[in-house]
């Protein structure tokens, strides 16, 4: 099947203005401008079935819907880089290789739901990213692709990369509207939603680097076009970044829908060492485990929510018959402790304890009621706090004692892994 | 005109719902937390203030609203038409308990030797919802401000001191610096569980209205220099009186014992102090009883 964003991702100098537009590069903008109302843009989006890249999946044209047409204060569109997800690593290659491809798909969804200001949210380790994405604005302010008048059409805008600090939880919509506005990464309480009052209480979209990257290509072929790849639901294509026990980890663009075997053996070339596949991580740390039975899972929306999992960002992480899932649920619970903002309170306090708890397994010192406290402690913080975050802490926790409950009680009760470790960790 | 002073025959559209079994109506744009406090029934907050944006940090107001998958937080939820709360269910008891729970794990427990026993607003909430047996094992947190000394006081101002170890980071006192009295003297440092309310380094706060935050302080991390240690609350009788200061007239409590006065703090009248002191009304009592002309 042909790539869509990954198409010229191996030209070398795909990153410069030039060799993108030699590659068919800036030709949807000007029909987007010269064919299309904002309005038959949003439809064309709503009809392609696009939905939202970065975790949640939301379709972006509806999202697009939501901002008011009638407002008359201005509107912005947020391109949220904030990549940190662990495992995942997509958003990085298009924005270092491919950073035109981004800012076409900005400037024509701008268009579309009539923001003169954008803003790249990039993530403050992308230091090289960072540096790419301004010299390819720079390229295309000095093309007339940004600013006054665009192309003759009439419309402005101005596009500015914000580098984050280094938080999680500013790829959380409101936290990083918070930090471009110069305060603490802090969710905000929602309602209103950003689509009313978003960045400084004005109209907000905010899209994920790859579902940016999508809009040049629908609107060069067409929302039917689109809407026939991958899945009924689940259109288009998607990038998972594979990583773990694989031979050849790596970022594939496939179409969704593509089942689960097919990426790590056909395209990731297998377990590593020929060894067996226990458990894959199927889209970010934030989705439930998978066991390997699930190996023949459909990677698109729909087929992962069944199987008991979510695609999120579409990080798979594939882990093979010598990793201790303690280990990594107490590896993950580090994680979550450390990028905890500290606004609210079972977030804040919760996921320090389920790290303490997780480390005295993981060390030895488990007792057997841990097992069951660490569950209580988990619906505590589930669905009771701010933003999405508590959700997500829980979610290495839950699913790892659910299908790997008796490598905790194996942890606890010989203070050790219950599997062989190999010769790796020792 | 004063909100208050308004009658439902205004203009104002109004809502009905049940909080509870009981049946309200109230102005559109309501939150649960109002309506229920018209019913009388408590909903337990530690970060609302009404006089504060809501922030929706502490999690402790959380009920079941029907048709709502989640719990929702009622001092940001703005009541519909028909809407049916439910403040005492299962669900709602023990998402409190985790909450309190989680409040208590780390907290030092020190209330014997802390001012503000016996109006703490956690104190009293343990008391009334959540439990008395502790599942943490670990280690307590604790912020360690001098490593020579075994107490965790800081002091922020002349009048101030801060025991970061009680302190539940419900943020009112940063808030109340920030919309209230519009200046920045205290900011929330750090982040996760190590976050911490602070001074900016090295700059005592220093505001004409700061005595106000050890007074919407719901716990003991924010105590005056003047108050602390002299007495507990409940040995002290209550004196309702108004700040002889200025002309404004601010409504004011002494909390006196045998004619010495230990604390004043403000009896909120809207009309006249929306509730708040400055420190000259508030730390300004020394004089009282020393007698003379």
């Amino acid at each position: 099947m042909e790539k869509i964003l990954f198409k010229y991702i191996d030209v070398p100098d795909q990153y410069e203005i030039d060799t993108y537009i030699k590659n068919g590069g800036y030709r949807a903008l000007p029909k987007a401008l010269k064919e299309y109302s904002p309005n038959d843009l949003i439809e064309m989006v709503k009809k392609s079935g696009l939905r939202g890249r970065g975790g949640a999946g939301f379709p972006a044209g509806l999202k697009w819907g939501f901002v008011p047409k009638d407002s008359p204060n201005p509107k912005f569109l947020l391109c949220n880089a904030d990549e940190g997800e662990p495992g995942t690593f997509k958003d990085r290659w298009l924005i270092e290789k491919d950073p035109h491809q981004l800012i076409e798909g900005i400037i024509i969804s701008s268009y579309a739901i009539g923001a003169h200001r954008a803003f790249i949210y990039i993530r403050g380790e992308f230091a090289f990213g960072a540096e790419r994405l301004k010299n390819a604005i720079s390229e295309a302010y000095q093309k007339g692709y940004l600013g006054r008048n665009i192309l003759g059409s009439g419309f402005d805008l101005d596009l500015e990369v914000y580098r984050g600090g280094g938080a999680y939880i500013c790829g959380e919509e409101t936290s990083l509207m918070e930090s471009i506005e110069g305060n603490r990464g802090n969710p905000r309480l929602k309602p209103p939603f950003p689509a009313s009052v978003g960045l400084y209480k004005n109209p907000t979209v905010i899209n994920n680097v790859e579902t940016l990257s999508n809009v040049p290509h629908i609107v060069l072929n067409g929302a039917l076009w689109y809407a026939k790849i991958g899945m009924p639901k689940s259109t288009g294509t998607k990038i998972f970044s594979l990583s773990g026990h694989v031979n050849r980890p790596g970022n594939y663009e496939l179409p969704m829908g593509t089942p689960l075997r097919e990426l790590i053996y056909d395209h990731g070339g297998g377990i590593k060492d020929e060894r067996e596949l226990k458990a894959v991580i199927p889209g970010g740390v934030s989705t439930p485990v998978l066991t390997s039975q699930l190996v023949n899972v459909k990677m698109d929306f729909e087929s992962l929510f069944e199987a008991g999992s979510l695609l999120g960002s579409g990080a798979v992480i594939v882990m093979d018959e010598t990793t201790c899932m303690v280990k990594v649920a107490y590896r993950l619970s580090r994680f979550y402790e450390h990028e905890s903002c500290g606004k609210c309170v079972p977030c804040r306090e919760g996921t320090r304890w389920i790290r303490m708890i997780m480390a005295r397994i993981e060390n030895g010192k488990g007792r057997e009621e841990d097992i069951d406290l660490l569950l209580d402690i988990c619906t505590n913080i589930a669905g009771k706090t701010v933003c999405p975050m508590g959700d997500a802490a829980v979610v290495p926790i839950m699913s790892t004692i659910q299908k790997f409950r008796e490598e905790y009680e194996y942890h606890i009760k010989n203070k050790k892994c219950m599997v062989d470790l190999g010769t790796r960790f020792v | 005109m004063d909100r208050a002073d308004k009658t439902d025959t205004d203009e104002a559209d109004m809502v009905n719902l049940s909080i509870d079994g009981k049946e309200v109506t109230v102005e559109e744009g309501t939150t649960i937390l109002k309506a229920a406090q018209k019913l009388g029934i408590e909903i337990p907050t530690f970060c609302w203030h009404d006089k504060l944006e809501p922030v929706g940090a502490c999690r402790m107001c959380l009920v079941e609203v029907e048709k709502m998958s989640k719990l929702q937080i009622a001092c940001d939820t703005v009541v519909s038409e028909g809407m049916v709360v439910k403040t005492n269910t299962p669900q709602v008891i023990k998402a409190r308990k985790g909450v309190l729970e989680f409040l208590l794990i780390n907290h030092p427990l020190d209330c014997p030797t802390c001012d503000k026993g016996g109006e703490c607003d956690l104190q009293n909430f343990v008391f009334r919802y959540g439990s008395d047996k502790s599942r943490f094992v670990e280690e307590k947190r604790r912020f360690i401000v001098d490593p020579k000394s075994k107490l965790d006081d800081l002091s922020i101002s002349p009048q101030i001191i801060r025991n970061m170890n009680r302190c539940i980071l419900c943020r009112k006192c940063v808030r109340f610096i920030n919309q209230i009295a519009g200046e920045n003297d205290l900011g929330t440092f750090r982040r996760g569980a190590k976050s911490e309310i602070n001074m900016l380094p090295d700059i005592p706060v220093d505001n004409p209205y700061s005595g106000n935050v050890v007074e919407i302080c719901p716990v003991g991390a924010l105590t005056s220099q003047s108050f602390r240690y002299k007495i507990r609350v409940w040995q002290t009788e209550k004196v309702h009186t108004i700040c002889p200061n200025c002309g404004d007239g601010c409504n004011i409590t002494l909390w006196a014992k045998d004619d010495r006065v230990y604390r004043i703090t403000s009896r909120r009248n809207d009309r006249v102090d929306e509730g708040f002191l400055c420190d000259k009304g508030r730390f300004g009592f020394e004089f009282v009883g020393l007698g003379g002309g």
